[in-house]
């Protein structure tokens, strides 16, 4: 099967398991489909804008990192870098520092996270293994930067896949629970994916 | 950068798609430059051998992650220079000690002075040698690039996307290997200029 197919299964095997998972866990937690943009939120527009932040940057990662161009190779590997080295940072900036959530009663969460750290853990696995399947044997240079790229991808889908279950307003909640996985999946990519992305 | 018409394009889009008849043809289009590339890489001959051949074995695998229209020379240059810098890690991690498989007077390296004959044919070969044992030595970043820009004739975009850097950075690394072999040139060239003066013979050129 050529590349461009594969990477078109892989983006509708990742949508379709990121949606299932968010839904269904938040449903059994808080009883509500998409948890986090619902249950004690400051201000409407500003938890939709955030999302479509968070959402914009999963995008933009997911382009910049399967992207492969005309001639084949893709983005520069410092370009690849930059992105890998951004991802978290920028998640972390839109959802811990813009925070949209207050304080409730009706979220009880730990405070190191661990349903969220399932999830992002869960889902980034998904995204991962989806996308280096999709890349198998793709990238004959920068392959450590097209994999730590990848892995940035998984860890920004894990990212809004916790940010759209979890309303918690807990600052070290959000840093262990979301942001954090965040970071390790970029780095697991990293680490991981350059023998299974090489010719 | 191919517009997807060339023949060589079209074979390895036949290749790609599991026409794996076109192979031959394709080998034989494709082979000699890829080779060229090796032998410039690998420097060594059994090096240059399994560098070629393994590009050949991944090429074949990786066929279904060919894009259509682009260059399939570029891509395979790119996975020769991955198999390379594959098998240069492997090998700086089990590094082994072999003898010498051939006669010590045609070692590549021997100095220039100490293989120096009169005849203008032996000077032309030092320099040859004195060449090839610069482009061996200098980093593999600069080396791949000197040979993507001077001798495959890339341009700098072309040799950037092989390398997955810029073309900055590809121009600054073919320019810094140039300078190491123009000063490893004129180096040999004086040095042996002066032995030949010497020893008292006329220098081929007249210099």
């Amino acid at each position: 099967m050529r590349t461009a197919s594969r990477v078109s299964i892989a983006i509708g095997v990742a949508c379709t398991a990121i949606l299932l998972i968010v839904t269904g866990a938040s449903q059994l937690v808080y009883g509500q489909w998409i948890a986090g943009l619902s249950v004690a939120v400051d201000s409407r527009p500003g938890i939709l804008m955030v999302a479509a932040l968070v959402l914009s940057l999963a995008s933009v990662t997911t382009l910049v990192a399967v992207w492969r161009g005309r001639g084949g190779f893709g983005l520069p590997v410092v370009t690849l870098a930059a992105l890998a080295v951004l991802v978290t940072p920028l998640y972390a900036s839109f959802t811990v520092l813009f925070a949209q959530h207050v304080s409730s009663s009706d979220v009880v969460v730990s405070w190191w996270g661990a349903r969220c750290l399932s999830i992002a853990a869960l889902v980034g696995s998904i995204v991962l293994a989806a996308f280096g399947w999709a890349l198998h044997r793709a990238a004959p240079e920068a392959t450590v930067g097209r994999a730590a790229a990848l892995g940035a991808c998984a860890g920004a889908w894990a990212g809004a896949a916790v940010f759209f279950f979890c309303p918690s307003a807990d600052q070290q909640h959000l840093i262990l629970g979301h942001v954090l996985p965040v970071a390790a999946l970029t780095l697991v990519g990293a680490l991981l994916l350059p023998r299974a992305l090489r010719p | 950068m191919n517009s997807g018409t060339d023949p060589v394009c079209r074979l390895m889009e036949r290749y790609a798609n599991g026409e794996h008849a076109v192979f031959d043809q394709l080998y034989r289009e494709m082979a000699p430059r890829l080779y060229r590339f090796c032998r410039r890489l690998a420097i060594r001959q059994a090096d240059t051998d399994d560098c070629f051949q393994e590009t050949f074995l991944k090429l074949h695998r990786a066929r279904a992650t060919y894009v259509s229209g682009s260059d399939p020379l570029h891509w395979a240059f790119a996975i020769a220079r991955s198999v390379y810098l594959t098998r240069s890690r492997y090998w700086r991690r089990r590094p082994e000690q072999l003898g010498d498989s051939e006669d010590v007077a045609s070692r590549n390296d021997l100095h220039p002075q100490q293989t120096l004959t009169p005849e203008a044919e032996n000077v032309a070969e030092d320099l040859l040698k004195a060449a090839v044992q610069e482009l061996d030595r200098m980093p593999e970043p600069h080396r791949v690039a000197y040979i993507l820009l001077k001798e495959e004739g890339l341009t700098a975009k072309e040799a950037a996307a092989v390398l997955g850097t810029t073309e900055d950075a590809v121009r600054q690394r073919a320019h810094r290997a140039y300078e190491r072999i123009r000063r490893a040139l004129s180096g040999d060239y004086e040095s042996e200029s002066h032995s030949a003066y010497e020893s008292g013979i006329q220098h081929p050129y007249g210099i």
